[in-house]
């Protein structure tokens, strides 16, 4: 499985404060990687300098054998694409499948007009998201989750090889989160795209990823296995909270218990 | 469509502006030698209330989509307040003619480098900070040009203060072709962006994550848009209200798109600044009313029942 992204020795964070301090890890080919960890611990900060949304103080980040900031951000987001946490709504109301063909931005010159490429590419996303009957309504008129799928069609527009997601179920209920997840596990399955996930749910990340990356305090804790890294002495070290640990009997995955009134924070 | 009713629009407001006016003519004499200086006065301020609403219009577009602000407007970033000061130091030191509004377009350019150099940290112009600092630049150099103001004479007063409310009175040719050629280019500029511009206002990292350089196009936008307000301004005085509610009501009439948006709310713009300133030239006829009076009588009305009508609709 030869790399996709390698990160070495990667410091960076907002501004005067470090938020990652020397982290190095290397995610392959086709890994549906889940970043977990404690509020504050950098999963979110992590993704945002792999996506280039944030600057690197020091280390650097390669995208097969090219350091990401050796080429122009338009050319990255020509390979990658990035699913922020679902939240409310705040841009101007454009139809959906406007919307889903602003993820053709990064292959188009400023001048080129969107061609039959372009468009094919939108309707195959809309289809992948299960959204096509949606794509004449506003975006401001959508539901939470179906605006969550919109959001991921975009995403999928760009036809990325790596795919990044902050958090892609917070504020969805168990029915649409599942939803979500069954989807971008088909895409990595069927459409060979690699995932790294940032993801709170531990129970969620143990059930889908195949490999979980367990951050504390900007540095890895333990990277592996979802049944090598969720072990309830990892959980209750990092979280300070009891858990019990069990396997999931329909997936083999771990599967946590939690246990009210035993907080040691 | 939608399209052909705008031309329609802008022929009939161009017929109008130019067939009525303080004197009455019937349209066949107008073209008479004798009443040339009074066709050619209102075909020019019909090419200048063109030329600033086109201006003012795609100026609040492009700062609402990047500010992600539904209040920005062209005189959100100290412009106007520049300018204004400009002027006025002008005026009481006894300018008019060509100079005044070469003095406004300087006030305008010190207040742009000056909030600017507020509100940048590093290489970057956090949105927030761009706010405040026009905010500040604003009342500073509003605080300054009333007490200069406040000072002068009487009569350089009523001049001073006519300049700030706005006319489209125009005095030397030239001028026109100053401000139509920087309104022009902005606008085409602005224009070339319009992809990127819708990108950005669905949020700064999303408009990242489809891999445009923000920091580059805020920098863009603000140059330009700032340097076409200040072309309007020291030539039109500030005529408020224009550059809020057309870029809002068009955005309600054909979507969000920057591309179609522009050349839209250009020509809406155009039209609207067309009547506004019939009507105060010919309403109270010999006097002129401040167009800037007009702008907020006729547009805060005809917004709140677009809105009104949008509400229904939903």
């Amino acid at each position: 499985m030869a790399p996709i992204l390698t990160v070495d020795d990667l410091t960076g964070g907002y501004g005067e404060q470090t938020v990652i301090k020397g982290l190095s890890c290397s995610i392959g080919e086709g890994e549906f990687l889940g970043v977990i960890g404690p509020n504050g611990s950098g999963k979110s900060t992590l993704l945002r300098l792999m996506s280039r949304s944030l600057p690197v103080s020091s280390g650097r980040i390669l995208f097969q054998d090219t350091d990401i900031h050796a080429m122009s951000l338009k050319d990255y987001c020509a390979r990658i694409s990035f699913v922020a946490a679902a939240s409310s709504f705040s841009g101007f109301a454009f139809p959906v499948w406007d919307f889903v063909l602003m993820g053709r931005m990064p292959h188009l010159k400023r001048f080129e007009k969107e061609t039959v490429t372009d468009f094919a590419a939108a309707e195959e996303s809309l289809r992948l998201t299960a959204t096509l009957d949606l794509k004449d309504k506003a975006i401001d008129e959508l539901s939470a989750g179906e605006r969550q799928r919109v959001i991921i069609a975009r995403a999928l527009c760009q036809q990325p090889q790596l795919l990044f997601l902050d958090e892609p179920t917070s504020h969805l209920d168990i029915g649409h989160q599942i939803q979500i997840l069954d989807l971008l596990r088909r895409l990595n399955r069927e459409k060979k795209i690699t995932i790294i996930m940032v993801i709170h749910d531990l129970n969620l990340a143990a059930e889908y990823c195949n490999r979980l990356m367990f951050l504390n305090e900007g540095k890895i804790f333990q990277d592996g296995a979802p049944q090598d890294v969720l072990t309830y002495q990892n959980v209750e070290k990092i979280y300070k909270t009891l858990v019990v640990v069990k396997t999931n009997p329909m997936s083999a995955r771990p599967y946590i218990i939690l246990v009210s009134g035993n907080n040691k924070t | 469509m939608k399209i052909a009713f705008l031309f329609l629009g802008l022929a009939v407001a161009v017929i109008a502006g130019i067939g009525f006016g303080a004197v009455r003519l019937p349209i066949g004499e107008l073209f008479n030698a004798a009443n040339r200086s009074i066709l050619f006065l209102r075909m020019s301020r019909v090419a200048l209330a063109l030329i600033a609403g086109c201006g003012l219009s795609a100026s609040g577009i492009a700062l609402q989509a990047v500010l992600r602000n539904p209040l920005a407007e062209p005189y959100l970033l100290g412009t106007s307040s520049g300018a204004g000061l400009g002027a006025v130091i002008a005026i009481s030191a006894g300018i008019s003619g060509f100079p005044l509004p070469v003095a406004a377009f300087c006030g305008a350019l010190v207040s742009i480098a000056l909030v600017y150099r507020l509100a940048r940290q590093g290489a970057a112009v956090p949105l927030q900070s761009l706010i405040l600092s026009g905010v500040i630049v604003s009342i500073a150099l509003s605080a300054i040009m009333l007490f200069l103001i406040s000072v002068s004479a009487t009569e350089s007063m009523h001049s001073e203060i006519w300049w700030l409310w706005g006319s489209l009175t125009i005095y030397d040719i030239r001028l026109l072709w100053v401000v139509a050629g920087l309104v022009a280019a902005g606008i085409a500029t602005l224009y070339v962006f319009s992809r990127e511009l819708n990108a950005i206002s669905l949020g700064e990292e999303e408009a990242k994550h489809l891999g445009i350089e923000t920091e580059t196009l805020k920098k863009t936008v603000f140059v330009l848009t700032s340097l076409v307000t200040a072309a309007i301004v020291c030539v039109c005085g500030t005529i408020g209200f224009v550059g809020l509610i057309i870029p809002h009501a068009m955005r309600m009439l054909v979507g969000p798109d920057h591309r179609v948006l522009i050349p839209v709310s250009c020509i809406a713009g155009g039209i609207f600044l067309i009547f506004c300133d019939l009507a105060s030239r010919t309403l109270f006829a010999p006097m002129e009313i401040p167009i800037g009076v007009i702008t907020a009588v006729i547009g805060a009305p005809l917004f709140i029942l677009l809105l009104k009508s949008r509400a229904k609709k939903v």
